[in-house]
């Protein structure tokens, strides 16, 4: 009865310990898999799997993530050409994730890729995966000093704002950005002188309802080839990914149109330029053809060609801002719905000094001109951030990366 | 003493110093003042080596040139060039 006793206290107490025992997932015993993550910085899909493998981490702490920056350290480099040649792998770009004898090359989002890495590291759980560097004789410089990803990188503060999701201290950063941007870019005069013309025929008309569904018509019309404009960059710098000497062309870019920006507030010119006369005189009097057209809705067809027209032929006097912009809010790996939410904002923002102006003038009746003194404010500030953006784009790409 | 005025509807600032114009006409109605539209007079442009708008140019009895002002300026600087040339 004893022994009865004494098998059944042991069997409880057994059953008990099994009970507390971690899930397969959690295995105490399991050992560590080591992941071997060659990135650069600035590198935009390397900044996508460093969050994925974060959060692999959480998830199961065995994996320890070792990490390998190459831009900036050529022992790294030198290590990861090692890797490739014992491994006979191209290993031309970063991401390159090696875990036991398998290199991935790249990295897609974490459905694809990450889905990929995640099956890797559950292969080594189970079986006795290579561990490439420590056979290349690099263990114990790795085993040394892991490196393991930061696990908590959420900032304290976050604003939930509708379309843009989270706002943290980062993309904060971003929405003030791209506030900063648009302005400076919708304040370039250059971009105005053809809806004062519109006004200024405008006016003439004695039917109310048609000035306003005209003017609104070229507004809008802008506006959305404008959007088309940053969404067509926007899309080149995310389909390219981050290729160095795009990112220091438009560095450089960002310097120069920064430069021209801080000399112009320099230089204080509240003028328009005097040169293009002849071309303006010809827009405008292409403008008053349209308007007098007695058939509204082909006036209201011409003027949208119009607006489209004038401001693809114009966008040139932006001088680089779209592009600048949008290498910046490409690097913030952000949803789709983020990137064209905040391409909104910008258009948004772009267009209303041109609302203002416009609506000004038809409720008085009156061309209105926003002094050129606002114009020298946002000159300065924003040719500093544009000259500021440019130096990081090229020095230090990581600190742009806002998503 | 007349001053010409050299303006475009396209061009903001020209926009910006028109009331202001108006209100120093309207305080001052011995002053002589012609305002050219540049599209409408475009010869002016090299006549009066213009290469910006707007441009007011003071000139004498003569029709000699005495001092010009450029660019978005305030009353203050209007009104001074005026005392200073009123009897030229």
């Amino acid at each position: 009865m004893k022994r009865l006793l004494s098998l059944l206290v042991i069997s409880v107490l057994i059953f008990n310990i099994f009970s507390f025992l971690p899930t397969k997932a959690e295995a105490v015993f399991v050992k560590d898999v080591p992941v071997y993550f060659f990135r650069g910085e600035g590198c935009p899909h390397c900044a996508a799997e460093e969050i994925f493998l974060e959060k692999l981490v959480l998830e199961k702490p065995y994996v320890k993530v070792h990490d390998f920056e190459i831009y900036n350290d050529k022992d790294n480099l030198k290590l990861m050409r090692e890797v490739g040649e014992y491994m006979k792998i191209n290993v031309a770009g970063v991401p390159l994730t090696i875990i036991g004898d398998k290199a991935i090359s790249g990295y897609l989002n974490d459905a694809t890729t990450g889905q990929q890495i995640a099956n890797q590291v559950e292969q080594c759980e189970i079986k006795d995966c290579p561990d490439i560097l420590a056979d290349l004789g690099h263990g114990a410089l790795i085993y040394g000093q892991p490196e393991v990803l930061e696990e908590n990188k959420i900032a304290a503060a976050e604003v939930d704002l509708p379309l843009f999701g989270k706002l943290s201290g980062s993309t904060t950063s971003l929405f003030a950005l791209t506030t900063a941007i648009a302005f400076l870019d919708g304040f370039n005069p250059c971009a105005m002188w053809v809806l004062l013309f519109l006004i200024t025929l405008l006016l003439g008309m004695e039917d109310k309802k048609k000035r306003w569904i005209l003017g609104l018509a070229f507004i809008i019309s802008s506006g959305v080839v404008y959007y088309l404009f940053l969404a067509a960059w926007l899309n080149i710098f995310l389909f390219i990914g981050m290729i160095a000497t795009i990112r220091i062309i438009i560095g450089l870019v960002a310097i120069g149109a920064g430069y021209f920006n801080l000399k112009s507030w320099y230089d204080h010119k509240t003028g328009c330029i005097a040169e293009g006369s002849e071309n303006r005189r010809k827009i405008f009097d292409k403008l008053r053809n349209i308007i007098s057209r007695k058939n509204f809705l082909w006036a209201l067809a011409g003027i949208i060609v119009l607006a489209a027209v004038i401001n693809l032929v114009e966008l040139v006097c932006s001088a680089g801002l779209p592009a600048i912009y949008t290498q910046v809010l490409a690097m913030a790996e952000l949803s789709p719905v983020g990137y064209y939410s905040y391409l909104l904002w910008y258009i948004f923002i772009f267009m209303l000094d041109d609302l203002v102006v416009f609506i000004i003038a038809m409720v008085t009746l009156q061309a209105f001109g926003i002094s050129s003194k606002y114009a020298l404010y946002t000159k300065l500030i924003g040719g500093i951030i544009i000259l500021l953006l440019g130096i990081l784009l090229i020095f230090k790409p990581a600190w742009l990366m806002f998503g | 003493m007349k001053v010409l005025k050299f303006g475009a509807i396209w061009c903001p600032g020209c926009l910006v110093m028109r009331p202001r114009w108006q209100k120093i006409e309207e305080q001052n109605e011995w002053l002589v003042t012609e305002y050219f539209d540049i599209d409408e007079f475009p010869e002016m442009k090299e006549k009066y080596r213009l290469q910006e708008y707007p441009t007011f140019i003071w000139l004498d009895q003569n029709d000699q040139e005495i001092d010009r002002l450029t660019g978005e300026v305030s009353e203050e600087e209007i009104l001074d060039l005026i005392n200073k040339y009123k009897e030229k």
